[in-house]
């Protein structure tokens, strides 16, 4: 089941969690990098000349549910 | 059965990352880190490593978009009038529109990572409004997942990015032109990820006699000439995403060929209303009918 909240009027956060739950990791450690290793504070990516744009690792797909919006508001 | 838990420590973290990044990278707070920065043009000023990661990532936008989307536009959006909130700024602004002034350019910005100092060319100011919502959104994912082990969806004013186990259909997001649109045409599922679409139809607003609009060509330091509404691009990452649809708006008409070769899935709309698909997008099943549209933030 997805839960959804939205927060401070501009954020949405949806949550799921399967039936088998999968270990839960409060003690993890936050770090500032982002999942994707866009960008760190040691090494500017743009200094590397290897940017790029990249698919996801799964493609997307069409679907019908109510939904989230994006909306080209940014 | 998903318990109060893991929603409200989800949204204390994506909280607490908005109220991050708008200390960093706010343009229209002068306390804001950023600010501080653009107040020292002309030298090296130091700063923290959370707004050298956000700046990192504005010029590595820049260089994956050959500078399409540039973080040095700042002195040419507050040319625009656009020094405010938007929600004063739409109400319209005196003057005239500016002449045309290409932006410094992204490789005028000196980071050193070791003395951990910036410096930005005076009379040049950044603005990360291209990509600091975009990596608030993937971080926000990327914690909370990490904290809670859930599958999550992040969504800032349309900057989506996803992270963990998505449910089994993926998550869905609908695909709107306008913010709160309460029926949107389309909707797609992501498991990974993000998706993101820029637009000039809703950050719009009247200078002097000029009807413009807030994405700004840096080539001409000028809002970007309209040939699409609205394009949503799914990527990598959300910050990927919504580089690759900002450019495609700056891009104008070759924006399909281009979203193409990089294997792009991309939904592109018009002035006319007219949708173009490129082929890694997804074929539309059907009409959504009853969609929950998100806050967003213009």
């Amino acid at each position: 089941m997805v839960a959804v909240v939205t927060v401070l009027s501009v954020g949405i956060v949806a949550v799921y969690v399967s039936k088998a739950l999968p270990g839960h990791q409060s003690g993890a450690t936050a770090t500032s990098n982002t999942s994707s290793g866009a960008g760190s504070a040691t090494a500017p990516a743009a200094s590397t000349g290897q940017s790029s744009l990249n698919p996801a690792s799964t493609p997307t797909q069409s679907a019908s549910t109510p939904a989230p919006v994006t909306s080209g508001a940014t | 059965m998903v318990s109060d838990g893991p929603i409200a420590a989800a949204a204390e973290i994506l909280e607490a990352e908005l109220q991050r990044i708008d200390d960093l990278a706010s343009r229209f707070r002068p306390d804001s880190e950023l600010e501080r920065l653009n107040a020292a043009a002309g030298r090296a000023h130091p700063v923290s490593p959370d707004l050298l990661e956000a700046i990192a990532v504005g010029l590595e936008v820049a260089s994956a978009t050959d500078g399409l989307v540039d973080p040095t536009v700042g002195v040419a959006v507050r040319r625009l009038g656009y020094d405010r909130d938007f929600a004063v700024v739409r109400a319209g602004v005196e003057g005239e529109l500016p002449a045309r002034e290409p932006a410094p350019g992204w490789r005028s910005v000196v980071v050193d990572s070791h003395r951990g100092t910036v410096t930005i060319p005076e009379g040049a100011g950044l603005d990360l409004g291209a990509s600091a919502k975009a990596l608030a959104s993937d971080r926000a994912a990327s914690r909370i997942h990490r904290q809670l082990g859930c599958g999550v969806l992040v969504s800032l004013g349309g900057d989506v990015a996803v992270a963990g186990a998505p449910p089994e259909e993926g998550f869905v997001v609908g695909l709107a032109d306008r913010c709160a649109d309460p029926s949107p045409a389309e909707a797609v599922s992501i498991a990974s990820g993000g998706l993101a679409s820029s637009g000039t139809s809703v950050r719009r607003w009247r200078l002097g006699e000029h009807d413009v609009h807030h994405i700004v060509d840096p080539r001409t330091g000028l809002p970007a000439q309209e040939h699409w509404r609205t394009v949503a691009v799914a990527a990598a990452t959300c910050v990927q995403a919504n580089a690759a649809a900002t450019a495609a708006i700056i891009l104008g008409p070759s924006a399909p060929a281009w979203l193409e070769a990089l294997r792009l899935p991309a939904r592109l709309v018009g002035r006319d209303g007219r949708v173009s698909y490129t082929p890694a997008w997804p074929a539309p099943e059907s009409a959504m009918s009853a969609a929950s549209p998100a806050e967003c933030s213009a």
